[in-house]
């Protein structure tokens, strides 16, 4: 049963988007990992474009926040990149800050570019 | 008289193009240091000349305004990398304050002078007929030559300054305060890069330019906009905030830039269009050994990175998805890279020779850049990431008597810091690692760009008889007789100033 109270929902959405950010740190660093050793291209590709995921999720939070606290155990970059984008569908879009549709898009097109 | 200036722009303009060629001339003359502390201002008198003439690009539909061609964004990126080295100059001994180089002063007072002209008469600018168009274009190129000529002059002096600190060292003379081989041959790397962007724009637009028809096939055009974009957004950034997180980027989408370089060449030369021995035996390696070094710069700046400290300059983020989006436009093909034959039916690879070079042009530059950012006084690190550089790096000096001590406190690194992983400012020993990792960096990226400059497109003819699977005259010659243009006389060939 949802929630009618609209501040405990958007406390939910934002607590959703800081997961989504911790995601998209460990993914990014995940993908540097691999990236150290291994020199596709299409690796290079992945990390840039987290890199900029990345920043753009932290743009949404409030300043100072730290994303690499309670870091998740997945090394999958790409599956760490695909459980951010289901978070993302747990609140309507007008939950969320505005700014995150962009973030959304992004994560979706990365999906699309290397995990379709 | 009453010793007005009455000369018209176009006069001023030649003679500023005089002026650079007869610096040339009078190498007795050449005196590095006033040469380079006027450069500058040189260089900011072009870009504001620039500035002040009248766009060449038509007005976009909806907003009314015009969007800079590649030769608009080529002077930003002069600018750029002029303003870079500049401020890296700012503090040294060499080549310090003192008297300016009289010559290059005329130069700039003459743009200067042409800029106040052209403002001062500035009115609605209605669509230019041909004759005006032609002399626009003629005037652009007047001042890229200009900064082309200029450039190779002092990097001419710079390079004997440098010859004269070798000779003094190899007699085992020491130099004296302020001289410093090092900064002397950083200079000369980056004039040489400053020359190298002015004449790929000058050999790619000066013939066309003036026939005043040539478009360039969208593909490319939408990568070189980018490539400009990043390159002038990158130095704008890193001038005015030294940040690990920007940094890192920096160096991610330099590694990114130089794998998509590679991918490009390598189909360029695949298809005939670029001598394929100097791609494989050369070029190649150059890049991948460069792009390695960016990519070890961007694992160094993740780790120093404070987990609070991740967020980019947001012009910063913008200008690299731009590039990112580019070179995905021409190099992916769903989740692979795409074949050869796909790539080069998206762009035209006849211009992959000249874009390559410019790219690593601007490439050392930033390299230079990121290096001046590893020795600023501001530059902090994650205190976790610098209590590991700090011990590593001590465990591998013998000279430090804490060598063995690879406690936490031994770095200096407090263990609330450690806790938090706060910034903190760098230990001397951790600095020099990075500075050490940077100049590995202006290593490889000084290679790849003499690489670069040595590529010689093939003639359309030779391409017809590569393709027949007959051996071309022309592509069977000597390495050593392959240069880029007239003005590499004298320049240093890869790794001659090591």
């Amino acid at each position: 049963m949802m929630s009618t109270d609209p501040r405990r929902t958007d406390l939910d959405a934002a607590d959703s988007l800081t997961t989504v950010a911790r995601l998209l740190a460990r993914a990014l660093d995940m993908a540097c990992d691999q990236a150290a050793t291994d020199p596709s291209p299409a690796l290079r590709f992945l990390g840039l474009g987290l890199n900029l995921a990345t920043s753009q999720a932290l743009e949404l939070l409030p300043v100072s926040h730290d994303v690499d606290e309670l870091a998740p155990v997945e090394t999958d970059p790409l599956k760490l990149l695909r459980a951010a984008e289901e978070l993302t569908r747990l609140h309507p879009i007008e939950d969320f800050p505005p700014g995150t549709s962009q973030l959304i898009a992004t994560i979706c097109d990365l999906l699309n570019e290397h995990a379709p | 008289m009453t010793g007005r200036d009455k000369r018209s722009v176009g006069e001023l303009l030649l003679e500023s193009d005089h002026t650079a060629r007869a610096i040339l001339m009078d190498v007795d003359e050449m005196d590095a240091a006033p040469m380079l502390r006027t450069w500058g201002e040189v260089v900011q008198a072009a870009s504001e000349l620039w500035q002040a003439l009248p766009p060449v690009t038509p007005i976009q539909p909806g907003t009314g305004e015009h969007l800079p061609d590649s030769a608009d964004l080529a002077i930003q990126q002069l600018q750029a990398m002029s303003e870079a080295m500049h401020r890296t100059g700012r503090g040294r001994a060499w080549p310090g304050d003192g008297p300016p180089d009289e010559r290059l002063l005329r130069i700039a007072e003459s743009f200067t002078r042409a800029a106040d002209l052209i403002s001062g008469h500035a009115t609605p600018r209605p669509p230019l007929s041909d004759p005006e168009r032609r002399d626009l274009q003629a005037a652009r190129t007047r001042i890229m030559h200009t900064l082309y000529i200029g450039s190779h002059g002092v990097a001419v002096a710079v390079r004997q300054r440098v010859r004269e600190l070798e000779m003094k060292m190899a007699s085992r003379r020491g130099l004296t305060t302020g001289d410093s081989l090092r900064h002397a041959r950083a200079a000369h790397a980056r004039l040489t890069a400053f020359e190298q962007q002015a004449g790929a724009v000058l050999a790619c637009t000066y013939p066309r330019a003036l026939a005043g028809e040539h478009r360039e096939p969208a593909a490319t055009g939408r990568l070189a906009q980018a490539l400009a974009t990043w390159d002038v957004q990158a130095h704008r950034t890193l001038a005015v905030r030294v940040d690990t997180a920007d940094l890192m980027l920096t160096a991610r989408t330099q590694s990114l830039v130089l794998t998509a370089v590679n991918t490009l060449t390598r189909v360029a030369a695949d298809s005939g269009q670029l001598d394929r021995q100097q791609y494989t035996t050369r070029l190649s390696p150059a890049l991948e050994m460069s792009q390695e070094r960016w990519e070890t710069m961007a694992g160094l700046w993740k780790d120093l990175t404070p987990p609070t400290s991740r967020r980019v300059d947001p012009d910063l983020a913008s200008a690299a998805l731009e590039t990112r989006a580019a070179l995905h436009e021409l190099l992916r093909d769903g989740t692979t890279i795409a074949h050869a034959s796909v790539i080069a039916q998206r762009t035209d690879l006849s211009r992959i020779g000249r874009l390559s070079q410019r790219v690593l042009a601007t490439n050392l530059d930033l390299a230079h850049a990121t290096h001046d950012a590893t020795t600023n006084p501001e530059l902090t690190g994650a205190a976790q990431a610098v209590n590991r550089l700090a011990i590593a790096t001590r465990w591998h000096d013998p000279r430090d008597p804490q060598t063995i001590d690879d406690s936490p406190l031994a770095a200096r690194v407090t263990p609330r810091d450690l806790l938090t992983n706060r910034a903190v400012p760098l230990p001397d020993h951790v600095r020099s690692c990075l500075t050490v990792a940077a100049d590995n960096l202006i290593d490889a990226n000084r290679t790849a760009m003499s690489a670069a400059a040595s590529l010689d497109p093939v003639p359309a003819q030779d391409r017809r008889t590569s393709q027949d699977g007959e051996p071309s005259a022309r592509r069977g010659r000597a390495i050593q007789d392959r240069t880029l243009n007239s003005m590499s006389t004298g320049r240093p060939t890869s790794r001659c100033e090591r």
